[in-house]
């Protein structure tokens, strides 16, 4: 699978020259060392972008002590995917013409780039698309998690999220009330 | 893996990421999603958009009202975080609701607003109202969801600051409502709205309107109506667009839209009694599938981009409707008024000619060449200039 590239390649395009280099190194909390391509980074995350303007960039590896090496291999993953697409400059020209970019609906590869991952992994990333201010990797991650929302009631997604309910039951009624036309069936 | 390792996952994510999740969610969900736990129960103040429909499947209910204002109450607590869209549907036949929603309205002082008004189908006229526009309201969109609905007579502190005005809906369009002066006015879009008199569209209602659409706007059928549209306007609108979109498929509508077309206020295929255009720094222009008896283009810009689109043959109609057609001698007079009008030095020697294809070229400064095609024995000859 595609998911081990970025390891592999990271080996190997370690050892080229170092000067005029097209990608960067990212060292994951855990050590692990990923590359990516430093336009694809750039356009894609707003931190990267200011690490690579700034010349904070260690070519041994930049520390992103923040995300574990799962996440960062799918950040990676994802930046050289992103890369690839060809819609990809429909997007960026799009969000350009309409400057409050409402949510633009993911596409069909990004789709599947998110349905594949574990809960872990999907909440990993969507820190980690927070931490590198990658706001469409965000957005994306963001609205898989709404998917998995819509339409439950509090308690399914309590249960689906292991999000534990700290209210007494009176004060679960009280707010029931205070909602109520949110809870009419429809 | 041990429980308190998965309770992690979502609660480890800051607030304004849950906000962004919630916001994705159709609002009312979001409401009900926000009582999973004291945690979130704060974050639905800070979302940005908010939904709500008062009469939903026929549930009429003054508590269920009331406790939308506790909602809404509760989110305009956070003066910090302005609405950005409030989206409202009520009945206009209903007295509670009106009286709820003007106080909506008022309450969340929204950036965008969008009114969606619907009444008894049996109703042929469900009488005047207005609508006070909060302070914060660049952006208004009414929706009305039946023609009994009229529009609005819009007052309020932000009229003079309205930026976009959208009326899109089943609604019988009088001038009244295109009279109202918006100063600060710059898109204007009108979308399937129905025409008993003829419409103007001026500079002295909206000096400074930059971009208008008129898109599925058709004569009423009742009598014989004819109406016009007329727009006169200052030397900011760039772009106009007119369209009809139903007439522009090459397919008939199937059996369930012939049977959905409410016969007796819209027609499917219409014709303008008349369309005059004044426009003197127009730059895009487009005709997409509409039809006037009359053109009169008295003035527009340099124009960068032009689209004309016209068919000839049996138009749709709804099933009160006499067939209409449109002839050769029809379309070709269209297109020739609509070209001279938009290129006034215009004088092909070949116009009627069957398979015409020409090259023109014009000399005059900053145009550049243009090419259009007209095919006659097609059914839908189309002139572009690029």
């Amino acid at each position: 699978m595609e998911v081990d590239k970025g390891k592999g390649e990271a080996e190997e395009t370690r050892k080229v020259a170092e000067a005029d280099r097209d990608t960067v190194t990212l060292k994951s909390s855990d050590g692990k060392l990923f590359e990516v391509s430093k336009e694809a980074a750039a356009r894609l995350s707003t931190v990267l972008a200011g690490m690579i303007a700034g010349g904070s960039i260690d070519d041994n590896g930049t520390d992103l002590k923040q995300i574990g090496s799962e996440a960062l291999e799918n950040v990676v993953d994802y930046c050289n995917k992103h890369a690839n697409s060809i819609p990809s400059a429909a997007l960026i020209s799009s969000s350009i013409s309409f400057n409050t970019a409402p949510f633009k609906e993911p596409e069909e590869w990004e789709r599947k780039f998110v349905d594949r991952l574990s809960h872990d992994a999907l909440f990993d990333l969507v820190e980690a698309a927070n931490f590198l201010g990658m706001e469409r990797l965000l957005d994306v991650t963001c609205h898989k998690i709404s998917e998995m929302m819509k339409g439950k009631s509090p308690d399914q997604i309590r249960e689906v999220f292991n999000i534990k309910n700290d209210y007494t039951k009176e004060e679960l009624e009280e707010i029931r009330q205070e909602l109520a036309w949110a809870f009419y069936d429809d | 893996m041990a429980e308190e390792d998965e309770a992690d996952h979502i609660n480890k994510l800051p607030d304004d990421v849950l906000v962004g999740i919630l916001s994705l969610l159709p609002y009312k969900n979001a409401v009900q999603t926000s009582s999973v736990s004291r945690r979130w129960e704060p974050l639905l103040a800070q979302l940005p958009s908010l939904m709500f429909s008062m009469s939903e499947m026929g549930t009429h209910s003054e508590p269920r009202v009331q406790s939308m204002e506790r909602t809404l109450r509760r989110r305009c607590r956070r003066h910090d975080v302005a609405v950005q869209t409030l989206n409202l549907t009520f009945r206009k036949d209903d007295a509670m609701e009106c009286r709820y929603a003007g106080e909506f309205i008022a309450l969340a002082n929204a950036q965008k607003l969008l009114v969606q008004v619907s009444c008894d189908r049996a109703l042929t006229d469900a009488g005047d109202w207005s609508l006070e526009l909060p302070p914060a309201t660049t952006e208004l969109l009414l929706l009305p969801h039946w023609y009994a609905v009229r529009q609005p007579r819009i007052h309020g502190a932000s009229v003079d600051t309205l930026r976009s005005l959208t009326l899109d809906g089943l609604t019988v369009l009088g001038q009244e409502f295109l009279h109202t002066p918006m100063p600060s006015l710059e898109d204007l879009y009108i979308g399937n709205c129905t025409l008993p008199v003829s419409i103007e569209i001026t500079s002295d209602a909206m000096p400074r309107l930059m971009h208008l659409d008129i898109v599925d706007v058709s004569v009423m059928t009742r009598g014989t109506t004819k109406a016009g549209i007329s727009v006169l306007a200052g030397g900011e609108l760039r772009t106009l667009r007119m369209s009809g979109r139903r007439c522009s498929s090459l397919e008939p509508p199937s059996d369930t839209e012939w049977f959905l077309l409410p016969a007796s206020f819209s027609a499917s295929f219409t014709s303008y009694s008349c369309f005059r255009l004044r426009a003197p720094r127009l730059r895009v222009f487009e005709w997409r599938c509409c039809y006037a008896d009359e053109v009169h283009i008295e003035s527009v810009g340099l124009l960068s981009d032009v689209a004309v689109e016209i068919a000839t043959g049996r138009m749709p109609r709804t099933w009160q409707e006499e067939s209409e057609f449109v002839s050769v001698e029809h379309r070709d007079k269209l297109m020739s008024d609509i070209l001279l009008g938009l290129m006034p030095g215009l004088r092909p020697r070949s116009w009627q000619n069957r398979h015409v294809q020409r090259k023109l070229q014009r000399s005059k400064q900053g145009r550049k060449s243009c090419t259009w095609k007209t095919r006659t024995e097609r059914r839908k000859p189309a002139l572009r200039q690029l």
